[in-house]
């Protein structure tokens, strides 16, 4: 089964993001980093742990602890193994500024959080139906 | 008249021997008789000279040759050809036979007659008149012939006869031959000639005549008369010869001086010709050249020799050969032309030349010709072009009317009157002058009451050095307004100056605004800071330094309220709903309309965030003016809002409407305008908006008919988050401090007309150009 990668500090938003697939259901199983490093480590691994299978999509925040989510998308793309993984950018802002910089990152999408969770539903759904069913991701390199 | 003399005489002898009178024999001369023969001789010979002038008379020649030839032969050869009495026999004892003489002057006589060839007829005809001569000379002399039988003397008439034939052939050929040609020439040849022979011919005769009447008085003997006549003769002659001979070397020596000047005067003009500085050149009627001076073939870069032969087309431009061959037409009447003309070298390049041409009539010598000087003008043709190019230049930096350019007539006394004689349109302009004022506008007319003193230190430099360095100078306009403008002058000559205006109130004025912003600055600082008011580059620094990190400060802070504000408000949002959905049968109808209210205030509060950081970003945002169609904006924004509320509003929006501003930003004015009209004047079913400027003076106007609003409320209205309508009408109560700020931003003013319930009416204007940062 496809898993899912969500990278956020926030719990609220935790919470709303895992309630929201459910609503849309989205079954995918759906795994929580807290933090850049937990991120990082997930899909590298680290001295003591090798890294775990890859996700299908990275939904990934941008203000995160330690290392923020800028830095979390240049190592990704840096990475031989991700360097072509699907990852969308999920965050509050609505700024011209991130977004430029999130693009030339190498993010595939960018998606504000809205405030109104029914709209937040509709977002989660999108992101169900574009990167988990309809998007088909290239194979991992080396295969 | 001599031949007919001749004739007749002979005649007279015949009859004589016809009737055999002694004295018609004789024909009354002397004491011998003319034989028959020699009578018919001389008779026909004489005929045939009257007669010469036919092929006929000729003919008669023959007669006198005959018997001559006869006559003479019976001489040689002792022979009777039984000719002597044929016609008539004389008494015994007296011969027939004509004298020799007679027979050898009858036959050369006529030879002369029937020869073609002029110097022999001329010849024979000589002998017979020396025969003649001498004969006659020897009668007269009274020599006496010693009887003899077989010859017969000379008859005295026979002699004279003879001599007057001679005379008559001579003068009927005149100038047919050799002789008689030197003879009777008109010139000093001719007449030299004829001294000569008459000096030849009577000297010898009157020395004969004088020694014989000596010898014959006795006075002395044969031999000393011989000495006499030789020795006088040849004296007289010599005497002659010298003389005529010093003639002949004067004349000698004149012609060959005159030929020697002539030889010299050829010299200078071959001289003059080869080392002309002017291409000569000489072409005959076929136009090719005959003669091509030094100077013109290295104009051409010939030899002389090579052009010589040359068409004269060959080395004239192919565009001007129509016209030269056309001037050679028209110079037959005149004679000569002088026109202006391309030449081609022989690598192809081109000299401009004049060329000056002069047909000369042909001569009994020489054939028609043309003399042709050809001057090279290239170097004045191409100073001529450089002379009209640069005047070009200049002309075209006067016409273009970047800056005023005036000639002017400085009066050089204390005065220093400026007076204008010609101007550009763009000087004109400047001083609202009409070209009808000039020359004669005085400009210092226009001084202010300082600009006499700056013309006067203009003056003194345009003196010293010729030019004057742009100054910066006030000038009054027609209606007496100012008008700053910079000025630099040239001296061109004794009369006149150029100089050069440009109108730069405009820059000057922007200056003085900076200018008298600094000082308010420099004395507000002063104010703040108890200083003296100066400010130093370090203390300005420093200042720059605080206020970019009040810039960063305030971006780190909307920054963060962007998201750390946004991430309660969704939980709370998505929460609320999630109790709405998921737990709905764990609250009552009540608590479902609370969770309702916490969602719709969670919705407020994150729209109001968002306003204010777009209130903050347009403060950072910089601006970028371009010319606007504010009728085709205004139009788009209000179908945009049409459609969005759904409201059935008619809109009037003036045309033709434009400005100079933000295009982003202004429709921020007009989304938050037109968007407030519709939304006070939904309730009306004739809502009506209307869009307008007022008195075209860059000021716009956003009338409404619906709700309106207490003037006294007007100011407040722009302050942000300011309500009137609080709960009627939706809103965050940003919009109007929105368009408050952007009109400020482009230097202009916004405010507000009302009255409860009758419209409101926004009033905005942009100023030109001037941005003023908020």
């Amino acid at each position: 089964m496809n898993r899912i990668l969500l990278v956020e500090d926030n719990e609220d938003d935790i919470d709303l993001t895992l309630l929201a697939f459910q609503r849309s259901r989205i079954a995918n199983e759906v795994v929580v980093a807290r933090d850049g490093v937990e991120a990082l480590t997930y899909l590298h691994g680290n001295a003591d742990t090798p890294p775990l299978p890859l996700p299908t999509v990275v939904l990934l925040d941008l203000k995160l602890p330690r290392i923020d989510g800028f830095e979390v998308l240049r190592q990704i793309r840096a990475h031989a193994a991700t360097r072509v993984l699907p990852v969308v950018v999920l965050t509050s802002s609505a700024q011209e500024r991130d977004l430029v910089q999130t693009y030339a990152s190498g993010a595939n999408s960018y998606i504000v959080k809205p405030v109104d969770f029914e709209q937040f539903l509709d977002s989660a759904q999108q992101i169900g139906l574009y990167w988990l069913m309809l998007n088909s991701n290239p194979p991992p390199e080396g295969s | 008249m001599c031949a007919t003399a001749v004739v007749a005489a002979s005649v007279v002898v015949l009859v004589g021997w016809a009737i055999d009178n002694l004295l018609l024999k004789r024909a009354f001369l002397g004491s011998v008789m003319v034989r028959p023969n020699a009578a018919v001789a001389l008779g026909f010979a004489g005929l045939s000279v009257l007669l010469i002038r036919h092929r006929f008379g000729r003919l008669l020649g023959i007669v006198p040759l005959v018997i001559g030839a006869l006559t003479t032969a019976e001489y040689l050869y002792r022979f009777d050809f039984g000719i002597d009495d044929l016609l008539f026999h004389g008494d015994p004892g007296v011969p027939m036979r004509m004298s020799v003489r007679a027979a050898i002057a009858s036959a050369c006589a006529g030879v002369a007659i029937v020869a073609r060839h002029r110097a022999i007829s001329q010849f024979f005809s000589g002998i017979v008149g020396f025969i003649g001569t001498l004969s006659t000379v020897a009668y007269l002399y009274g020599a006496e012939f010693l009887p003899h039988a077989s010859v017969t003397p000379i008859a005295f008439a026979t002699a004279i006869l003879i001599l007057l034939w001679s005379i008559a052939f001579i003068a009927a050929t005149s100038g047919h031959g050799p002789v008689t040609e030197t003879f009777l020439r008109e010139d000093q040849w001719g007449r030299t000639t004829r001294q000569l022979s008459l000096v030849a011919l009577i000297v010898p005769a009157l020395f004969g005549a004088l020694c014989l009447f000596e010898t014959k008085e006795e006075l002395f003997d044969l031999p000393f008369a011989v000495a006499l006549i030789t020795t006088a003769t040849s004296f007289t002659l010599i005497g002659t010869i010298v003389r005529y001979t010093a003639d002949l070397r004067v004349e000698d020596e004149r012609r060959t001086a005159a030929e020697e000047a002539s030889r010299a005067a050829d010299a200078l003009y071959r001289t003059i010709v080869e080392t002309s500085q002017e291409g000569i050149c000489v072409v005959d009627a076929s136009r090719h050249f005959t003669f091509v001076n030094q100077h013109l073939a290295a104009m051409l870069g010939y030899s002389p020799a090579e052009m010589i032969g040359m068409h004269s087309d060959e080395i004239v431009h192919p565009d001007d050969r129509v016209g030269v061959a056309e001037r050679a037409a028209a110079r037959r009447p005149a004679g000569r032309t002088r026109t202006e003309l391309r030449l081609l070298r022989r690598d192809g390049s081109i000299v401009h030349a004049i060329s000056a041409a002069t047909l000369v009539p042909a001569t009994a010598n020489t054939p028609e010709f043309v003399l042709a000087t050809l001057s090279d003008i290239t170097d004045r043709v191409a100073a001529e072009a450089a002379l009209r190019a640069s005047e070009a230049r200049f002309r075209s930096l006067y016409e273009a009317n970047l800056v005023g350019v005036a000639f002017v007539n400085i009066d050089r006394t204390e005065a220093a009157t400026v007076t204008v004689t010609d101007a550009n349109d763009a000087f004109r302009q400047m001083f609202e002058i009409e070209a009808n004022e000039l020359p004669g506008f005085a400009w210092s007319a226009r001084n202010t009451t300082d600009g006499a003193a700056t013309d006067q230190g203009a003056m003194w430099h345009l003196r010293e050095t010729g030019r004057c360095a742009p100054f910066e100078k006030d000038f009054l306009r027609r209606d007496g307004s100012r008008f700053a403008a910079i000025v630099a002058m040239a001296t061109i000559d004794e009369e006149t100056t150029v100089a050069f205006v440009i109108d730069v109130s405009e820059k000057v004025e922007a200056r003085r605004t900076l200018e008298r912003a600094h000082e308010i600055l420099s004395t507000r600082l002063a104010a703040l800071e108890g200083g003296d008011g100066s400010l130093d580059v370090r203390e300005l620094d420093a200042l720059a330094a605080r206020l970019a990190e009040a810039n960063e400060e305030l971006e780190t802070f909307s920054y963060s309220v962007s998201h750390d504000l946004r991430a309660p408000l969704r939980a709370i949002d998505g929460f609320s709903r999630e109790l709405q959905t998921g737990h709905a049968d764990a609250l009552d109808a009540q608590g479902q309309k609370y969770l309702a209210r916490i969602r719709a205030a969670t919705q407020r509060m994150s729209q109001l965030i968002d306003d204010l950081l777009s209130l903050s970003r347009l403060s950072r945002k910089p601006m970028n003016r371009i010319p606007v169609d504010v009728t085709a904006m205004a139009g788009e924004v209000a179908n945009e809002v049409r459609e969005r509320s759904g409201s059935n509003v008619t809109f009037s929006i003036e045309p033709g409407l434009t400005t100079s501003a933000d295009p982003h930003l202004l429709r921020v004015v007009f989304e938050n305008l037109i968007g407030n009209a519709v939304k006070f004047s939904s309730k009306r079913d004739d809502a009506r908006v209307e869009i307008f400027s007022v008195d075209g003076d860059g000021t716009f106007g956003v009338r409404d008919n619906g709700a309106g609003f207490d003037s006294r409320y007007a100011v407040k209205i722009f302050a942000p988050f300011q309500r009137l309508h609080t709960t009627e009408y939706e809103g965050t109560g940003i919009g109007l401090a929105l368009v408050q700020r952007i009109v400020r931003r482009h230097g202009g003013m916004i405010r507000a007309e009302s009255q409860p319930g009758d419209g409101a009416t926004f009033f905005f204007t942009l100023s030109p150009t001037a941005e003023v940062t908020p």
